[in-house]
């Protein structure tokens, strides 16, 4: 209930009524206070981000292949790992 | 909705090979951030993404709405972190359950005069408690990380995530409380670490 309560997911009924159980519950007030700030460190997580440049390039580069080939779009089997980049664990 | 899908799709409409790139890097990043959150492993989260996109490229002119863009891109990318961490070496040794990690009633007292010392929002930039949100992210067994992750940090409503998983709005609601009440746990211990830490340098 407390996190359809966060997300104003709850009915009014129920809004209602956990509002009013808040008031007087300071175990379940404090509860939902870091439950809060929880879900909101996640959100900010969501907010970096960005694909390694030369991903892009790579799959830039595969997506020429498969129209050179007039491919349907389908991509083969193991057709992607075979382009995969080195990596550095990889690398001699 | 991730703010880069509605960007990624303007992108598309443009026609032109600037416009596409730009929306290949949105899409591509996208991709990339929830595998990586998903797996916990950039190569792998490398090998997700481009697999996606290349699914996902020759179709995307169909696609007029992000959000239906976007739950598709989420949908193919979810199925093959999937296979991915089944054949894996980073599938999970055990699973976790849940259940041993939630509060119980006795809890209660201890929570009233709970306070966070630091606030996690104000703190997440710090490397530290980043990594430690991330991995707690990763402890939580797949079916909770996969809704935690779309709803909480790639911010799609219930709807759109249970289409995403294939499960109903009720179970995308479940799992999310649960997932966040792990999560809180898992940054209550952390936090109060550091304040007694913090404490002892002062």
């Amino acid at each position: 209930m407390l996190s359809e309560f966060l997300d104003g997911e709850l009915s009014a009924a129920d809004c209602r009524w956990l509002k009013r159980h808040l008031r007087g519950c300071q175990p379940c007030l404090a509860y939902l206070k870091t439950l809060e700030t929880t879900a909101g460190a996640c959100r900010k997580l969501g907010e970096t981000g960005t694909a390694p440049p030369e991903l892009v390039r790579r799959i830039l580069r595969l997506l020429q292949d498969q129209k050179f080939q007039g491919s349907n779009g389908a991509t083969p089997p193991g057709r992607a790992r075979r382009f995969r980049r080195v990596s550095g664990k990889n690398r001699c | 909705m991730n703010q880069r899908i509605f960007q990624a799709v303007e992108q598309l409409k443009a026609g032109d090979a600037g416009s596409f790139r730009k929306a290949l890097e949105s899409l591509t990043g996208t991709a990339f951030a929830f595998a990586k959150k998903v797996c916990g492993n950039a190569d792998d989260a490398e090998d997700i993404a481009q697999e996606t996109m290349l699914q996902l490229v020759p179709s995307v002119h169909k696609f007029s709405d992000a959000r239906r863009l976007g739950v598709w891109l989420y949908k193919v990318a979810k199925t093959r972190c999937l296979m991915s961490r089944r054949m894996g070496k980073f599938a999970p040794a055990r699973i976790l359950r849940l259940d041993d990690r939630m509060p119980s009633p006795a809890d209660a007292a201890r929570l009233a005069k709970n306070r966070w010392p630091v606030s996690p929002e104000e703190v997440v930039l710090r490397a530290e408690l980043r990594e430690q949100l991330e991995r707690a992210i990763l402890k939580l067994p797949e079916r909770y990380r996969l809704v935690v992750v779309l709803r909480d940090i790639e911010q799609l409503d219930v709807r759109e995530t249970a289409a995403a998983l294939g499960i109903s709005p009720a179970a995308v609601k479940m799992r999310l409380h649960r997932g966040r009440m792990f999560l809180r746990n898992e940054l209550d211990e952390y936090l109060h670490s550091l304040s007694s830490k913090d404490g002892r340098r002062g």
